[in-house]
């Protein structure tokens, strides 16, 4: 008798599992499940997003600049320009800058973009 | 025989026994961005339909069930993978099969409980099905009368009798109780065409599915 029981417990357990993966992969969801689905994935991700910003360094040290060095701060405006185009076609087209418009930057910002520039082609 | 704990004391968690307080659980950027990728609104609904079908087993041994814990193992899975309490590697497995699998588990887990106790879950977890609970135990909880083998017996009956004129249903449902579970087993036990076993198998889904939607009454504990 307890086999018998043990077998229909254990048959049910198959159906249940084969019927399960069929509904899952196949099956449709009533709207509300599906509400309620959208709204556990969505805590989820705001859960996801806190941890990330937990894990973010409380205090990040600001890195200062390194000061212009005395050949560019001696360089006009026309030299620097031609500068920074032979600095361009060095690094090659992958290079990228974060400023929107290269004709409005002052002397200065010039100056220290072609700094940074250099030293990134010194390194490769 | 309420302990407290407050998040889904009926799905199997047992928080306290089960997380390492010392070293919390903190998995890395990769790990983080896949269970965010994987953690999609349709694998969530799926995973629901999945245990929704398991349910009705769970019920099927005499426990009292319904869509919210249904829902209480869905949540439960992820809550558990999300804190570390079920481990899972994405680089082993994908998330939706370490997510069916843990329901899997727990609702046979629960399935054996109750088969095991078949005095408990008469009523809902309030102060008066715990005093029902309590003076009904002394009258039904005898272990040798067993309700629960009478309930999974009728239910496979009742999977049975829905299939009653489609052969080849009943013939997949003697290859599961002769012990065949995977496709192979059932297509030798059954010698049985691949393409009539996927058919026989989404008819056995629809009569399984419809069973289930009668036996859990949607939100039954509200």
């Amino acid at each position: 008798m307890k086999n018998t029981e043990d077998k229909d417990l254990r048959t049910l357990d198959i159906i249940t599992h084969e019927v399960g993966l069929l509904e899952m992969e196949y099956g449709t969801s009533a709207a509300d499940d599906r509400r309620w689905a959208e709204e556990l994935a969505s805590s989820m991700r705001a859960r996801i997003a806190d941890y990330r910003r937990s894990r973010l360094p409380k205090h990040v040290p600001i890195k200062k600049a390194a000061p212009i060095s005395e050949r560019l701060l001696a360089m006009g405006r026309t030299a620097l320009e031609a500068l920074f185009v032979s600095l361009v076609e060095k690094l090659g087209p992958d290079v990228q800058f974060a400023h929107r418009k290269l004709e409005t930057l002052s002397d200065n910002d010039l100056r220290r973009l072609i700094q940074t520039m250099e030293m990134r082609a010194q390194k490769e | 025989m309420f302990d407290g704990n407050y998040t889904a004391p009926v799905t199997g968690r047992d928080s306290e026994r089960e997380i390492d307080v010392d070293k919390p659980f903190a998995p890395d950027s990769a790990w983080v961005d896949e269970l965010e990728k994987q953690l999609t609104p349709t694998l969530i609904a799926g995973l629901h339909r999945y245990a929704h079908v398991r349910a009705y087993g769970v019920a099927a041994a005499g426990r009292k069930v319904d869509d919210f814990y249904v829902r209480e193992l869905v949540q439960d899975a992820i809550e558990d993978t999300w804190i570390g309490v079920l481990h899972w590697d994405p680089d082993r497995c994908s998330l939706k099969k370490h997510l069916a699998g843990a329901i899997k588990s727990r609702t046979k887990s629960h399935r054996n409980h109750a088969t095991d106790n078949p005095h408990e879950y008469i009523g809902d977890d309030t102060a008066a099905s715990r005093l029902a609970e309590q003076d009904a135990s002394c009258v039904v909880a005898d272990p040798e009368h067993s309700t629960q083998c009478i309930y999974a017996q009728q239910t496979l009956a009742q999977i049975r009798a829905a299939a009653s004129r489609d052969k080849p249903v009943l013939r997949i449902l003697d290859a599961y109780e002769a012990g065949a579970h995977t496709k192979e087993e059932v297509l030798a036990h059954a010698n049985m065409k691949a393409r009539t076993y996927h058919n026989a198998r989404i008819r056995l889904k629809r009569i399984v599915s419809n069973l289930a939607d009668s036996k859990l009454p949607p939100k039954a504990r509200a």
